[in-house]
């Protein structure tokens, strides 16, 4: 206890050098904890703008259809297929989707549209469709009627009420065609799905493309999304692997992950540009303080106390400066990341257009995690518990004659 | 009784190149209750003897047996202890830790050979009063002068009840009335607490003080004479 305390009165022995090694793990923590929230908070964004509006954590198919998503390739979910899934340890609920592509008209605009058929009431739980609806209503259950995606609305000049066509090919190469009264407009985040989705009933949907009783995937409802892997393998050893394929979003979504995986690298980089610039300061400070205690060293040494007790006493220090730096940066920064985190940044502009062409919503929310706090924390008392390894050796190499005469 | 013995002791410096001697064949004895001092000009090994015999420097040749224990057996862990439990040490420059106090630089001794706080205190107290500034013991080194100062590393050296204290130009940075103070004060803690002195000088104001000098010269001793 005793030691901890001289351990504490050495280092305010130097305040500006203390303070200065302080600062320098603050701003490496503050910014480290900016900069990844506001990176994984976009990337989080990215991918439950797709996977919370439609793909959703898992889904079922018929085998080969993700490769080849032809009506050809759809299956009967029957009742004890959908059984089958349900008692899996964490699928809260299977929903059955119908879906392909159409071209959507209107008077004399036309567009490509992807149309899903499900039951609206199942997929609520998965998408939350009736809250994103900007105006008109929900789907009820046997509806004949669409939701049409905002954009897509927007591109057709469509408002609720008005009358959607609907040309495509059905079931075994049978011609679909319809007309859909427009129920409502629905707002995606994802630019690229507010742009093309047409949602209809299950049955509307069967109907139009003559393909009765047959879906095309099971979208599954998670209990817990983290354990989405886990629960697909579960799927894939109970589903005949000839006639099923359980696929978990980051499967569905691969360039999406690739692009995240290709954007975070860069972060990295730049993370550990300020890592070890940061570092070598700390570094700096740390060997200063050394040679300046080299004598100190020595007649503590000299007077009795063990090395191994000595170097406690200097690593103790060096945590206590580090500990005092990681936890100003992270409530520093965490006032921010709360900030951006509930208000998110919305870019316009050239920025904006430029990410909606990209297929992504311009809005850069910040991630508010634990886990990531804890881990450049981690990160950075490791950094300079590293640095604290050059007093250690000195003290372990220290010869106290010459110590004394420094 | 002898507590230190010194036969033919040696210290040579870069021994590769140009061999310059330090120590060249010392035999010394010491008795307990000693007041010594070891004089003699620049250069001609007195801190290197007693950085030796305080096991702060390793000897290039012959023996140092200090109460029984041969020095040179011992590893650097054990040296360390050994210093802890029996030797006491005064520097030229008081070398008091900055950010403890006067009691609780004495008390650190202590602590590190794991004392009671209150055995400690007690003791701290009574060095304090020993060495004529029971007032300052919650002043930190820079609010002492000097003189204070290096009384507190004297009571620091005496904390752990040492067999001896090695002192190495303990007047040195000291006004000529502060060093004869000082050396009045170790002189009759020598008494008071029987703990041998051995102090290094080359300052003739205080070498009077001492019941025996020894002379050394180019790394030998010249004379060593009982006062």
């Amino acid at each position: 206890m005793e030691l901890l305390s001289l351990a504490w009165r050495n280092i305010w022995r130097n305040k500006r050098r203390t303070l200065l090694t302080a600062a320098s793990i603050f701003t490496a923590v503050f910014l480290a904890l900016i900069m990844r929230s506001m990176q994984l908070g976009s990337y989080d964004k990215i991918v439950s703008n797709v996977v919370e509006f439609y793909t959703g954590y898992i889904q079922v198919h018929a085998q080969g259809y993700w490769d080849d998503k032809s009506l050809d390739r759809s299956f009967v979910a029957d009742t004890a297929l959908v059984r089958k899934v349900e008692h899996v340890k964490g699928v809260s609920c299977p929903i059955p989707r119908l879906e392909s592509f159409a071209l959507a008209s209107a008077g004399v605009r036309t567009k490509g549209v992807l149309v899903v058929g499900t039951d609206p009431a199942l997929d609520n739980r998965l998408t939350a469709v009736a809250s994103r609806i900007r105006r008109g209503t929900m789907l009820t259950g046997d509806d004949r009627g669409a939701l049409l995606a905002e954009g897509a609305a927007h591109d057709l000049g469509l408002s609720v009420g008005d009358s959607l066509v609907l040309l495509g090919q059905g079931f075994h190469g049978m011609s679909a065609a319809g007309a859909f009264p427009v129920r409502g407009i629905v707002h995606f985040g994802s630019p690229d799905l507010n742009n093309r989705m047409v949602y209809m009933t299950l049955g509307a949907c069967r109907d139009f493309y003559s393909a009765p009783g047959r879906v095309t995937s099971l979208a599954l409802v998670v209990d817990r999304p983290k354990h989405a892997h886990a629960i697909a393998g579960d799927l894939r050893k109970i589903l005949d692997p000839s006639a099923y394929e359980v696929m978990t979003w980051d499967q569905m979504l691969l360039e999406v992950v690739q692009e995240i995986q290709s954007d975070n690298a860069a972060g990295l980089i730049m993370l550990g540009v300020l890592y070890v610039i940061v570092i070598f300061g700390i570094f700096g400070t740390i060997s200063m303080m050394t040679v300046e205690r080299r004598r100190e060293f020595g007649v503590v040494v000299a007077l009795g106390m063990d090395k191994a007790l000595l170097a406690g006493t200097v690593l103790l220090e060096t945590l206590m400066i580090s500990l005092v730096g990681i936890a100003v940066g992270m409530l520093g920064a965490t006032p921010v990341v709360w900030y951006f985190h509930s208000h998110p940044i919305r870019l316009t502009g050239e920025a904006a257009t430029m990410m909606v062409q990209f297929g992504i919503e311009p809005v850069m929310p910040f991630l508010f995690d634990p886990s990531m706090y804890a881990a450049h924390a981690g990160i950075v008392l490791a950094a300079t518990l590293v640095c604290a390894l050059f007093p250690l050796w000195v003290i372990g190499r220290l010869r106290v004659a010459s110590a004394l005469r420094s | 009784m002898s507590i230190i013995t010194i036969k033919n002791l040696t210290k040579v410096y870069d021994e590769t190149s140009v061999p310059v001697y330090a120590l060249n064949g010392i035999d010394l004895t010491f008795e307990e209750g000693e007041f010594t001092a070891i004089v003699g000009p620049s250069g001609s090994g007195k801190t290197t003897l007693l950085n030796i015999l305080g096991g702060l420097d390793v000897p290039s040749g012959g023996a140092i047996d200090i109460a029984g224990t041969n020095m040179g057996t011992l590893s650097s862990r054990d040296l360390t202890r050994f210093r802890l439990h029996n030797i006491g040490f005064v520097f030229q420059s008081y070398n008091l830790i900055p950010v403890l106090s006067a009691q609780e630089n004495i008390e650190f001794i202590m602590q590190l050979q794991g004392k009671p706080r209150a055995q400690r205190s007690a003791r701290a107290q009574e060095l304090l009063a020993q060495v004529g500034i029971p007032d300052r013991a919650a002043s930190r080194p820079g609010q002492l002068s000097g003189g204070q100062q290096q009384r507190v590393a004297v009571a620091r050296a005496l904390a752990s009840r040492p067999r001896f204290v090695l002192a190495d130009e303990p007047t040195a940075n000291l006004d000529s009335k502060s060093a004869e103070n000082l050396l009045d004060i170790m002189g009759k803690l020598n008494k008071d607490e029987n703990v041998t002195f051995i102090f290094s000088t080359h300052d003739a104001r205080v070498m009077h003080k001492a019941r025996r000098i020894i002379t050394l010269e180019d790394g030998k001793v010249l004379k060593d004479q009982t006062v």
